[in-house]
């Protein structure tokens, strides 16, 4: 896909798309913001590899595109919910201070993105591991899966960690 | 495109990583696996790329507290709007504040008035003359007014030395107890240890001077506690009396003493004070300790634990500890 037919894509899909993620996200304001953002994830895309694929069907293309960013959008929207209750669990003398509560934010945004890629179990038996230190025996009688399993899903989620990390 | 590029893994490598970081996890890994997967590390600069982008991750996991990763990380997300906007709104009219507010379990946590981090130890002076110790990772309410002297132990290890309440000393005694999940203490001029390390499944009781009435939430009867003797008391059940260990109260002088203490006990208490993971191979679990240890710096304890013990410690991040037999 050259320019020109970004452009394209651009002009003749831009209000459809805006039109379909208010829908979507039940807020026109944030659908302008996340269809710009979709455009500029293809323009990226473009650049990477080069060029884009030709398309048969843009408005499919646009959709999957823009669907996974509405996705991202949700998750850290239930990701900034989950802390604010974990926060509210703790007594006031041990409430981290507005710094450290920002390196733990970032950290768990970053996490939060690569965890996303396992499937729950796998997910909870890596965090069941590597947070809370429970033993693989443990981790199996508690999920009520075999330890074999346990391993497998813990080779496995190192795995994605490894290929969806950069340093 | 290059091979070689800083952003590139092979798959095959990352696999075979992850294959070594499973192994190394593992409680039951042997010293051959620790010593090959380091002769994989080190074999080409891929293989030592892949573990350090695992490694990373880790030492990121390691920044969390564990309350907050695991409701965090963990959690179901639900990507519909409607949930989402729900969540919102309660966020938005209400604000932060009265939203923590509603919950008075929560309210009762954000009141807790003296807490210590892990292997932090603190003595406090309350405002009757009696004094309080906190143990690794105790949070405490201390509620005193006209009428009471209450304590209500969250969690961790308390250490108390009742004094005598001079506020109302003529007229009036003001009683003093501390309560938990299981059950509530009454003393009677004394000093006493009050525990809840097992997430509110428990509570024990050690007396050391004088005498503690205790009272389960089922008001079941128990006899009266003396001096030198410990109980533990469940949701549905309480533990028979037996003697308390000697020492139990050492940690009050920030002090840990072991006494042909099994290893795994003894790693066990140690993890009290440190973040992170502390394994004990089965192996060397009945290996027997004794001494007396500084509870300050908890790492300076580890290391000095090979030079009396035939076993090695493996750090594979800072916060995860592993004590395995020594290697011939």
């Amino acid at each position: 896909m050259s320019n020109d037919a970004l452009s394209t894509l651009y002009s003749e899909n831009k209000s459809w798309l805006q039109a379909w993620l208010s829908k979507k996200l039940g807020c026109s304001h944030h659908a302008a913001d996340v269809a710009q953002d979709a455009f500029l994830r293809i323009l990226q895309l473009q650049r990477k590899e080069g060029a884009l694929p030709s398309l048969k069907q843009p408005r499919a293309y646009l959709t999957t595109i823009a669907g996974r960013l509405v996705y991202d959008h949700f998750r850290r929207q239930s990701l900034e919910k989950a802390y604010l209750e974990s926060l509210a669990h703790l007594p006031e003398v041990q409430m981290p201070s507005p710094q450290e509560q920002l390196i733990v934010q970032e950290t768990l945004l970053e996490l939060d993105s690569l965890f996303d890629r396992l499937k729950p179990i796998i997910r909870t038996t890596f965090l069941l591991s590597q947070l809370e230190g429970l033993t693989y025996a443990a981790i199996a009688e508690q999920l009520n899966i075999s330890e074999r399993t346990v391993k497998r899903y813990m080779a496995r989620a190192f795995e994605e960690c490894i290929m969806a990390s950069s340093l | 495109m290059i091979s070689g590029n800083n952003n590139t893994i092979n798959r095959e490598v990352a696999r075979a990583a992850a294959q070594w970081l499973m192994r190394l996890h593992d409680d039951a890994v042997s010293n051959e696996d620790i010593q090959l997967c380091e002769q994989w590390r080190q074999a080409h600069s891929d293989h030592e790329q892949a573990w350090q982008r695992a490694h990373s991750i880790q030492e990121k996991l390691g920044l969390l507290p564990v309350s907050t990763g695991m409701v965090t990380l963990n959690r179901k997300v639900r990507a519909d709007r409607r949930h989402a906007m729900k969540t919102l709104a309660v966020l938005i009219t209400a604000g932060p504040a009265s939203y923590l507010g509603y919950n008075s379990s929560i309210r009762q946590a954000w009141s807790a008035d003296y807490s210590t981090a892990k292997g932090e130890l603190q003595r406090i002076e309350l405002a009757d003359g009696s004094v309080i110790h906190l143990n690794t990772n105790t949070i405490v309410d201390v509620i005193f007014d006209a009428h009471q002297r209450k304590l209500v132990l969250h969690q961790g290890e308390l250490l108390v030395e009742t004094g005598k309440d001079t506020l109302f000393a003529s007229q009036l005694i003001r009683p003093f107890s501390v309560h938990t999940h299981q059950g509530e203490f009454r003393p009677i001029g004394t000093r006493f240890i009050v525990r809840n390390i097992d997430g509110n499944i428990s509570t024990d009781l050690m007396v050391l001077e004088g005498k503690v009435k205790a009272t389960t939430h089922l008001h079941s009867k128990l006899p009266i506690i003396n001096a030198g003797q410990q109980l533990t008391i469940y949701n549905d059940r309480h533990s028979d009396i037996r003697p308390v260990e000697d020492y139990a109260d050492a940690w009050s002088r920030g002090l840990l003493y072991a006494r042909n203490m099994r290893l795994d006990h003894f790693l066990n208490e140690i993890s009290r004070y440190r973040s992170g993971v502390l394994r004990c191979d089965p192996a060397i679990a009945n290996l027997h300790i004794s001494g007396s240890f500084q509870l300050k710096d908890s790492d300076k304890i580890l290391q000095a634990l090979p030079q009396t013990l035939p076993i090695s410690l493996h750090f594979l991040t800072p916060y995860w500890v592993t004590v395995k037999e020594k290697t011939t």
